[in-house]
This record gives C-alpha cells, sequence and structure tokens, in this order.
C-alpha cells in the first residue's frame, strides 16, 4: 500500500514535467500567435452583429471613395472595348436583326401613343405615383460584390447628396433594382433583388395576386408566399405593391417565367426574369421621396 | 478589379500576396501584413471582421509550416512549390470561408453561397485565377522585398 502511494507520488512529478516540456515543444510563438489571432477573431465574428466596427468601415469607404469610382470606371470601359473585340464577328447578323426589330417597333409605336393616353388615365385611378413626380438622384454604379453573386453594388452618392438607407433604386423609366442598405457620406452600399437579404412586396399586375419577392442568392428573384387561391400566369408582369417600407406601387420588377408550389405546399411560388442585367449597370436613380 | 473577370473566376490577390510573402520571409513577418490583408478584405465585402483575419492567418501559418519543409533552394523547384503553394492555399481558404460561414454565421447566406464553391467547379475556376495572379505579382513581390531588405542593409551600414 505504502509502496502504491510513493509510486504515485513519484509519478505525478513525471507527468507535470512531461506536460510542461510538451508544452514548450508544441506551443511554439508562431503557434501561440495563430491560436490567439483565431480565438480573438472568433470573438469579433460574435460581436459585429453590435456593429462595432461600423466605424472602421464607413473610413475606409470615405477614404477609398475617390479611386474606387477611377478605378472602376477605368476597368468598365476597358471590359467593354474586350467584349466590343470579342463581339466583331456577330456585329453583321446582329445589325441586321436590329434593322428588322426596329421596322416592327415603328409599326408598334403608332399603336402605343393610344395606349400611353389609356395608362396616363389608369394612373390617375389607381393612384400611381407619376415617375416624373419622383425626386430622383442619380448616381454611377462605382463598384459591386466581388464575390460575383449579384448581391450588391456601389454607388457615388451618399448621406451628404440626402441618400438614406431604405430608399428604393431604379434605372430607366421605372424598373427597380434593389434598395439602399448602408449609407456613407460620399456612396452607399445598394442591396439587390436578386440578394438573399431583399424582400419587397409585390403584386402581378394581370390578376393581382400579391407576394413577397425575394432574391436568390444572386441567381434571380422569386415571387413568393401567393396564396394558393390566387392566379399566376406565365408572362405576367409583377410590379411593386406599395405595401409596407418605403418602395412605392408600381415599380417594375419582372416577368414570370415558371411557376411553381413552395415546399411546405401552403404557397405558390413564381420565379421571375429581371428586366436588366445588374452586372452591366452604369447609372442608377435613388428615389428619394 | 471585379470587371475584368467572369464570375467564378475573380482572383483572391490578396491571398496569393500573403502566400507568397509566408515563402519569402516566413510567418513572423507576414502575420501582422495578413492580419491587416484579411481585415481589409472584410471591410470590402462587407463580411464581419473576423472572418477573412482568420482565413489569411491561418493561410499563413500553413504556407510557412510547408514551406520550411519543402522550400529548395534551386529557382526552378522554388516557382513549382508556390504553384502547389497557391493552389493549396486556395482550396484551404475557400474551405475555411465555408466552415466558418456553416458554424458562425446561419443568417449569412450569401457567404455560405460563396464558400460553397468549394464543392463545385468554381473551385477550379479559383484556382486558375489564382494561378494567373500568381505569375503577375511574383516578381514584382520578389522585387519589393529584395528592394527593402537591400534598404535595411544599407541603414544598418550607415548607422554602424
Amino acid at each position: 500500500m505504502e509502496i502504491g502511494y510513493w509510486i504515485l507520488f513519484v509519478s505525478r512529478f513525471l507527468v507535470i514535467g512531461y506536460l510542461k516540456q510538451m508544452s514548450r515543444n508544441y506551443f511554439t510563438p508562431k503557434l501561440t500567435k495563430l491560436i490567439a489571432t483565431v480565438l480573438v477573431c472568433v470573438l469579433l465574428v460574435f460581436l459585429n452583429p453590435k456593429g462595432i466596427f461600423n466605424p472602421a468601415r464607413t473610413l475606409f469607404w470615405t477614404a477609398s471613395y475617390p479611386f474606387q469610382k477611377t478605378f472602376y470606371i477605368i476597368s468598365q470601359k476597358t471590359r467593354n472595348t474586350f467584349e466590343f473585340l470579342g463581339s466583331i464577328s456577330d456585329l453583321k447578323a446582329e445589325n441586321e436583326n436590329l434593322i428588322k426589330e426596329n421596322n416592327n417597333l415603328v409599326g408598334e409605336l403608332v399603336g402605343l401613343k393610344d395606349v400611353k393616353k389609356t395608362n396616363e388615365n389608369l394612373e390617375e385611378q389607381l393612384k400611381l405615383i407619376p415617375k416624373n413626380k419622383y425626386d430622383l438622384e442619380a448616381s454611377y454604379v462605382i463598384g459591386q460584390d466581388p464575390q460575383k453573386l449579384g448581391s450588391w453594388i456601389m454607388i457615388d452618392k451618399g448621406s451628404a447628396n440626402g441618400i438614406a438607407p431604405d430608399m428604393p433604386v431604379i434605372v430607366g423609366e421605372g424598373i427597380l433594382v434593389g434598395k439602399t442598405s448602408e449609407v456613407y457620406p460620399y456612396s452607399s452600399k445598394v442591396e439587390l433583388l436578386t440578394s438573399a437579404s431583399s424582400s419587397v412586396n409585390a403584386l402581378d399586375i394581370e390578376t393581382g395576386a400579391k407576394g413577397l419577392v425575394r432574391g436568390e442568392y444572386g441567381l434571380g428573384i422569386v415571387l413568393d408566399m401567393v396564396e394558393q387561391s390566387e392566379v399566376l400566369n406565365v408572362g405576367d408582369m409583377v410590379i411593386t405593391s406599395g405595401l409596407g417600407g418605403n418602395v412605392g406601387r408600381g415599380l417594375y420588377i419582372g416577368a414570370i417565367t415558371q411557376i411553381k408550389t413552395s415546399d411546405d405546399r401552403l404557397f405558390q411560388e413564381a420565379v421571375i426574369s429581371p428586366r436588366i442585367k445588374y452586372s452591366k449597370l452604369d447609372v442608377v436613380f435613388v428615389i428619394k421621396k | 478589379m471585379v470587371n475584368f473577370f467572369p464570375a467564378l473566376m475573380v482572383p483572391d490577390v490578396l491571398l496569393v500576396v500573403v502566400a507568397l510573402w509566408t515563402a519569402r520571409i516566413g510567418f513572423e513577418k507576414t502575420w501582422p501584413r495578413a492580419i491587416l490583408a484579411g481585415l481589409m478584405l472584410d471591410l470590402i465585402f462587407f463580411w464581419p471582421p473576423g472572418v477573412n483575419i482568420i482565413s489569411l492567418v491561418v493561410v499563413s501559418y500553413l504556407v510557412s509550416f510547408l514551406a520550411k519543409r519543402f522550400l529548395i533552394s534551386q529557382k526552378g523547384w522554388k516557382f513549382i512549390f508556390l504553384v502547389i503553394l497557391t493552389v493549396i492555399s486556395t482550396i484551404i481558404l475557400h474551405l475555411i470561408y465555408y466552415l466558418v460561414s456553416t458554424t458562425l454565421l446561419l443568417s449569412e447566406n450569401y457567404m455560405k453561397m460563396g464558400a460553397e464553391s468549394i464543392f463545385s467547379i468554381g473551385i477550379i475556376y479559383k484556382i486558375m485565377a489564382n494561378l494567373v495572379i500568381l505569375f503577375v505579382v511574383y516578381w514584382p513581390v520578389k522585387k519589393v522585398e529584395d528592394f527593402l531588405s537591400m534598404f535595411n542593409q544599407s541603414v544598418i551600414s550607415t548607422k554602424r
């Protein structure tokens, strides 16, 4: 029994000595730095939801704005040049198609003049905001999601120009592309409709079916949460419904290309084809009022 | 930079630069630069600060671990080893993105989407894009480091 106690007593010192030797061998300064960095960063990732790095981010985007705008415009022009050189062989065929299309469009234009008048009457009846009454802020696109996920773009206007978060962003005659999400003094981040965190109340203009338009990781847009009793048709146009939030009614989103049932079979879903390609955006308009 | 490259082929320029620095000057001197580069990437990507810092520091450590064991002094073999390091670094970086996004940031779906390219052909495109960047930045980084070491030596000899 006593021998057992002595063995335990001596072996305790041997084990402690071995562990100390092991820690000297394995926990080198390099490994210690790595572990310390990883632990601190994991803490930072958890703390970030409280927005502690927002001042650093604001400073970064304010300082980088002049360089970002310049380099983005240069890169756009360079890309367009390369695309042009690559498409020379297709130009002749495209030219012939465009001439035919132009002739058809002239004929359509005559009929559309009548439709325009009817549309103005309908706008008044449905209380849609006339496009020429928007307070628009024109902005150049100066950056986009580096991961190419079609989630967001940067524009060259910020709080100094009266931009605030959650303002709708359009192109052309009222085609919605997204909403401002983060605003810095001279630039703003615009969350595109194809972003997974984007959601806009919308309706089918033909049938009146209401739903929620959300993005799918930059790949497309889906009109979700449409009740089974509502009617959706392929080809129908989808516009903003103006319900909740700051996005007014009547902004065009896209056309339905596919209809399916949600996984839980409670709602219908419609895949929407956006009117424009977000990676080609140059100029957008922020609706301030 | 984003506009020059098609989707899935946007190279990880800072990853290649950090891997090159580590292979040349070691983890001890590259560690602060990796932290700065990671922080900048997190600010640019609008990701929570810390994600890219973890990724680049871990990649730098692993590159240093491999470089000390396998880097051969002959110039030809050194470049081939750097090519292999770039491939391994790209895979490890995107694996870390995936692990971080699935374990820590379940609500950040966009990150998970980008990180899931490791399980698709997207990772091949990323590796190809990073190898192009390796060829582009290898000699400039080498020249900058040679210049800085010559500058330091001349400063030290002047002080003596």
